[in-house]
């Protein structure tokens, strides 16, 4: 106990929040012999890591391979700029694709299991959605964790309040409560990875306005505590102007937290008005802007039974079957009952159809300049094979994906681009990365990438320390 | 074609219950009304009307949404399914209780509609308060021929046919208008979801809520109220061991047991 009544807990390395990014830490750190203890302020572990579509963006990899898909890191490093519109920090992006098919790699030998299907979505040149259950992703590192014998969790625990030792000095220790009651962690190393923002409506409103009634979806604890109490220490933030809802998600249903994304298999999509208003081969946040500018925020995805029987169940985004069954897609065997379904002028949208084939059969969008279905990757394709269907699409903001500026070690860097030493960050609490936009798969990528490297950083650090206070002994 | 449907919706679960205050003086228990939604019958009732408007766009719906009182947000979220008339009919909360009182009171609030109706739709239970009883009264009341535990119902030539399932047997039912149908739930009368431009409208939508008055004529009042003694479970709980037959032979042993006691 201290003079605060609150009970001393001392740890090597401290790491705040038990989502993908957190646990990659954990037990990277833990293989590298290094005590952890991790705190998660929820009654579970996983965030919106665990709630995510189960995507990740990986190149070179053996399913790549095996489906005949030439890709690498180069190519990798070239598309996450590309999407980010060249405003991503290049240093981060290319400590993401240096450790990217290591990490592959490694959730791979933790048990990881990924889907042998593999799927083109934004921002790639080619197929490199590698799908995994995300709950169980992360619930295989935590067990791994507990295995190792070197990771302590506490759950039902928040951080509240970094300490310092002394004006500018070191994180020492945080401030925490634990079930109500308060604790102070003295760690020689923290992480942050204790997610973004989405669910704090007036920390959004700060930054993005536009979003006010959008859908948000993303894990409870998303509050943005941890930017929080980076920002007090005067940690600079990255990325806030480009916080963006992606585009696919359903306006009104609560039960299906995943975008669809029948776009990026040759759908168009179409305002209320039944006209087109975007390239939708763009990344899904750029949709999501689009979107938000429509008639109440709500716009429909529109496509034939070819591209339909070209969607994948196996990978959340592209399983427009499930969709169907559910009652949240709209199926009619001509374009004008599917018009009055939706209740779209029919006469808009069958020109709309029609002036889109043409530009297909030219090769030439005119009105919005799409060459592909995503990004770079697939040809377009007509929409003319009855039945025809509708998806109804507004943007949701399922991540922040802004936040913390940070260097390639994953140092949490102050507004005079400072190191602020001993507090690391990982996952959807750091900015930079992304940039103007998203590619899939990026954002659960970076959470195990970032994490891992956040966690060697640690380890090197607390390595010098040690080495250090032998010394001087 | 003129649908009328009457709604009445039930407690939302996704919220706590409210603070329960009897009081043995008043009419009826005081309680802050639960946030409402749409019952599964509720749901199957209004989508069977929206089919019918599917198949011909001259069909009117008009929906009565009854409460003690009458949540907004549940018409407000009837309404977005772009109906022709939604409105709320309060009554008072015994009344709810008894059937055969809010039977004769939806036939005097249909007896001023000036449109003829051909059509009376409602949920095989009537919110959280009815057993089933109020739609065969209502239709005694509007005398009405009456069908229950219809899970689809079609337009055919001027008359309307009412599928229900026994068993394995399917029964259509002809009947000419004028008819009163309680719909259960089917896959087949799954509600869909709204448009966003009619939420959209909704939101924007005002609403005429009937009052009904103290309701003179309810039957069940509320006279004594005392707190029910819960009895609690005692047992622990463990598994079985050993061979299955000795875990059947316990089982049953503890069965017994319990029987006698």
């Amino acid at each position: 106990m201290n003079d605060t009544g609150a009970e001393r807990i001392d740890t090597p390395l401290l790491v705040v929040g038990g989502g993908l990014a957190g646990f990659s830490a954990a037990l990277e750190a833990a293989n590298a012999g290094v005590s952890v203890l991790l705190i998660e302020k929820m009654d579970a572990i996983g965030g919106s890591s665990a709630m995510s579509g189960g995507c990740l963006a990986f190149a070179g990899t053996d399913i790549q391979r095996a489906n005949g898909v030439e890709d690498d890191s180069e190519l990798l490093f070239r598309d996450l700029c590309e999407v980010g519109q060249f405003d991503n920090d290049e240093a981060l992006v290319r400590a993401y694709v240096q450790n990217q098919l290591s990490t592959y790699e490694w959730l791979r030998a933790q048990g990881v299991i990924f889907s042998p299907a593999l799927e083109a979505s934004a921002g790639q040149s080619v197929p490199r959605v590698h799908t995994v259950d995300p709950a169980d992703m992360v619930r295989v590192l935590a067990a791994k964790c507990r295995a190792s014998g070197k990771v302590t969790v506490m759950m039902s625990t928040s951080a509240e309040r970094l300490v310092r030792s002394g004006e500018g000095g070191r994180v020492e220790a945080v401030v925490a409560s634990s079930k109500g009651r308060p604790i102070v962690i003295h760690a020689q190393c923290v992480i942050l990875a204790s997610g973004g923002f989405g669910r704090n409506t007036e920390m959004v409103h700060r930054f993005a306005p536009q979003y006010d009634n959008a859908v948000f979806v993303g894990g409870e604890g998303n509050v943005g505590d941890g930017l929080k109490m980076a920002w007090r220490l005067g940690a600079d933030v990255r990325d806030m102007a480009y916080i963006k809802g992606t585009y696919g998600k359903h306006p009104v249903d609560t039960t299906n937290n995943h975008s669809c994304l029948a776009v990026y298999k040759g759908a168009i999509a179409v305002s209320q008005e039944g006209r087109r208003f975007v390239d939708e081969s763009l990344s899904y946040k750029l949709l999501g802007d689009a979107c938000m500018q429509q008639t109440d925020g709500a716009t429909y995805q529109i496509f034939d039974q070819p591209i339909f029987a070209g969607g994948d169940d196996r990978v959340r985004i592209l399983d427009f079957g499930r969709r169907l069954e559910e009652g949240l897609m709209y199926k009619a065997d001509s374009l004008e009952a599917l018009a009055q379904m939706i209740e779209v002028p029919f006469e808009i949208l069958r020109d709309t159809i029609a002036t889109y084939n043409g530009y297909v059969d030219a090769g030439e969008d005119a009105d919005f300049g799409r060459r592909a279905l995503v990004h770079n990757h697939g040809a377009l394709v007509r929409i003319e094979t009855a039945p025809f269907y509708a998806y109804p699409s507004t943007a949701a903001v399922f991540g922040t994906y802004c936040g913390l500026y940070i260097d390639a070690d994953m140092h949490v860097l102050d507004v005079f681009g400072d190191s602020i030493e001993g507090l690391l960050a990982a996952g959807e609490i750091v900015g930079g990365f992304h940039g103007g936009a998203y590619m899939t798969g990026s954002s659960l990528g970076k959470a195990a990438i970032f994490g891992r490297i956040a966690a060697r950083t640690a380890a090197n650090s607390l390595q010098r320390q040690s080495q250090s206070a032998g010394s001087s002994a | 074609m003129n649908i009328i449907l009457f709604i009445s919706g039930i407690a939302d679960s996704k919220w706590p219950p409210p603070t329960l205050q009897l009081d043995p003086q008043a009419a009826g228990a005081a309680a802050a009304a639960p946030p409402k939604k749409l019952s599964p019958f509720d749901e199957s009732a209004l989508e069977c009307a929206l089919k019918i408007r599917d198949a011909d766009a001259q069909t009117r719906i008009s929906v009565f949404v009854v409460g003690a009182p009458v949540q907004e947000s549940l018409l407000r979220a009837i309404a977005s399914f772009r109906l022709d008339h939604v409105a709320g009919l309060t009554v008072v909360e015994p009344e709810l209780w008894d059937a055969r009182s809010l039977a004769r009171r939806f036939g005097d609030v249909l007896a001023r509609q000036t449109e003829t109706i051909d059509l009376v739709l409602i949920g095989r239970e009537f919110g959280d308060f009815d057993d089933g009883l109020l739609p065969p009264y209502l239709a005694e009341v509007l005398r009405l021929p009456f069908v229950g535990l219809v899970q689809e119902v079609r337009c055919d030539a001027g008359e309307w046919i009412f599928f229900r399932e026994r068993g394995d047997i399917e029964e259509r039912i002809r009947v000419r208008p004028a008819a009163l149908a309680s719909i259960t739930n089917d896959k087949r009368n799954r509600l869909r979801f709204p448009l966003m431009k009619n939420i959209a409208a909704a939101k924007k939508a005002a609403f005429v809520v009937e009052n009904t008055g103290p309701g003179s004529e309810a039957r069940v009042r509320l006279l004594s109220s005392s707190v029910r003694t819960v009895s609690r479970q005692q047992d622990g709980c463990r598994m079985l061991a050993g061979s299955i037959e000795a875990q059947a032979e316990e089982l049953s042993a503890f069965l017994l047991s319990r029987v006698k006691a």
